[in-house]
């Protein structure tokens, strides 16, 4: 279970937003992340689908410093190993998803 | 009532901060005035020689603190740093307390405070890179639309902590902005230079990776062409890559980032803003459970 105070004690958790290690849901970046299409007051805006998933062309990866794939896909060591990768694209919306499927994640 | 708007809200916020810090019309000629009397001074003294603003007040990216920076060409170093120093106290541009030259550094230069408005100014001699450099940031300004926004807030956040100049180990304006460039640049996302970008994300994003997940130890940035990262070996063959290795965009035989010996310090600055921004946003964010 989550720990009440949003803090991920057990590193090894697994985030049931984002997928990734070292979080809890409540302190996923994607939470603030959402809002990367967002520049007025109100529920985070879900940009046009053909913009969605939008991937830059340049593809390069800032851990290893190579051409080919980007670098949260990376499998070479971390320089901070304690700190894992976070994915630079949203997974949900939330009001969007809320307004509706209620209490459901996609 | 933050619910639902914090990002909105810090999205308006970097924008409310470059309006407000940007110059002014007074403050620009004021600088103007002073650039143009030290001008006057340089030029008694060698009349044949060329002087040319740079940095960030070529760029206009400067803060109200921010220093101008001149170049003078056509004159050899040797002995013009204590002649020019001399003129310029004989003219009353500054008093003997606020001029020094600073021999040991990268590149020389006089630094001086001079007497009318307080501006800093730093005056270095044949550094053809410099102008060339200015020009290239006001083309990548052009080009970017986030780029002006985050590199002023940046300017500031790393001004707050003393690293803003390379003298003392920090980051250089001019490397910051090539940091924000590229992270545009090769950002997964391409939505960044989108009108409805939110710059609040961007900026979380910029501490986000070179705070945390940007490898300083293998990896190197290059702006030119687009951007791209390079390996450390890479760079090895042709020099030396320093921590905060990036490929000057004016001379591609320079790195950048040489100079910044405070630049792990950097890192963790970014690394620290972004757990207090991260975790502000969020703790306004409405959580959806
Ligand atoms: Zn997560
Ligand atoms: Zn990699």
């Amino acid at each position: 279970k989550e720990c009440p105070n949003g803090l991920a004690k057990d590193k090894r958790k697994t985030c049931r937003r984002c997928f990734m290690r070292g979080h809890v849901e409540k302190e996923c970046p994607d939470r603030w992340r959402q809002y990367y299409a967002t520049t007025k007051f109100g529920p985070p805006k879900k940009p046009p689908d053909e913009l969605l998933n939008a991937q830059n062309p340049r593809v390069y990866c800032y851990n290893c410093g190579k051409k080919g794939h980007y670098g949260h896909e990376c499998v070479e060591a971390r320089m901070n190993s304690w700190i894992p990768p976070s994915i630079p694209f949203v997974f949900r919306f939330d009001n969007l998803i809320l307004r509706n499927k209620p209490g459901t994640s996609s | 009532m933050l619910r639902d708007s914090s990002l909105a809200r810090l999205h308006e916020e970097i924008i409310d901060f470059y309006q407000y810090i940007s110059p002014r019309p007074e403050e620009k000629n004021m600088r103007e005035t002073v650039v143009e009397g030290v001008k006057e001074v340089i030029l008694t003294l060698w009349p044949h020689v060329q002087v040319e603003v740079f940095g960030s007040f070529r760029t206009g990216l400067y803060l109200p603190t921010s220093d101008i920076d001149l170049v003078i060409f056509g004159i050899d170093g040797k002995g013009a740093f204590e002649d020019l120093e001399k003129a310029l106290m004989q003219h009353e541009v500054c008093d003997r307390d606020n001029i020094k030259c600073i021999h040991n550094a990268m590149v020389p230069i006089i630094k001086l405070t001079e007497k009318t408005c307080n501006y800093k100014m730093d005056i270095e001699f044949n550094i053809e890179n410099s102008v060339k450099s200015a020009d290239i940031i006001q083309t990548y300004i052009r080009k970017y639309e986030p780029l002006k926004y985050l590199v002023l807030v940046l300017k500031q956040f790393l001004f707050q902590r003393e690293l803003n100049e390379v003298f003392s180990g920090g980051v250089s304006s001019y490397t910051l902005v090539m940091m924000v460039v590229n992270f545009l640049q090769l950002h997964p996302r391409r939505y960044t230079d989108h009108p409805e970008a939110n710059y609040g994300v961007l900026l979380i994003e910029f501490f986000e990776l070179y705070g945390r997940h940007f490898n300083y130890h293998t990896t190197c940035i290059r702006v030119r062409n687009g951007g791209q990262y390079l390996t450390k070996e890479e760079v090895r063959i042709k020099y030396q890559p320093s921590f905060l290795c990036i490929e000057d965009p004016a001379l591609f035989s320079n790195d950048i980032g040489k100079g910044s010996f405070r630049a792990a310090f950097v890192k963790q600055s970014f690394d620290y803003a972004y757990s207090v921004m991260s975790k502000a946003v969020l703790d306004n964010t409405p959580y959806p459970r």
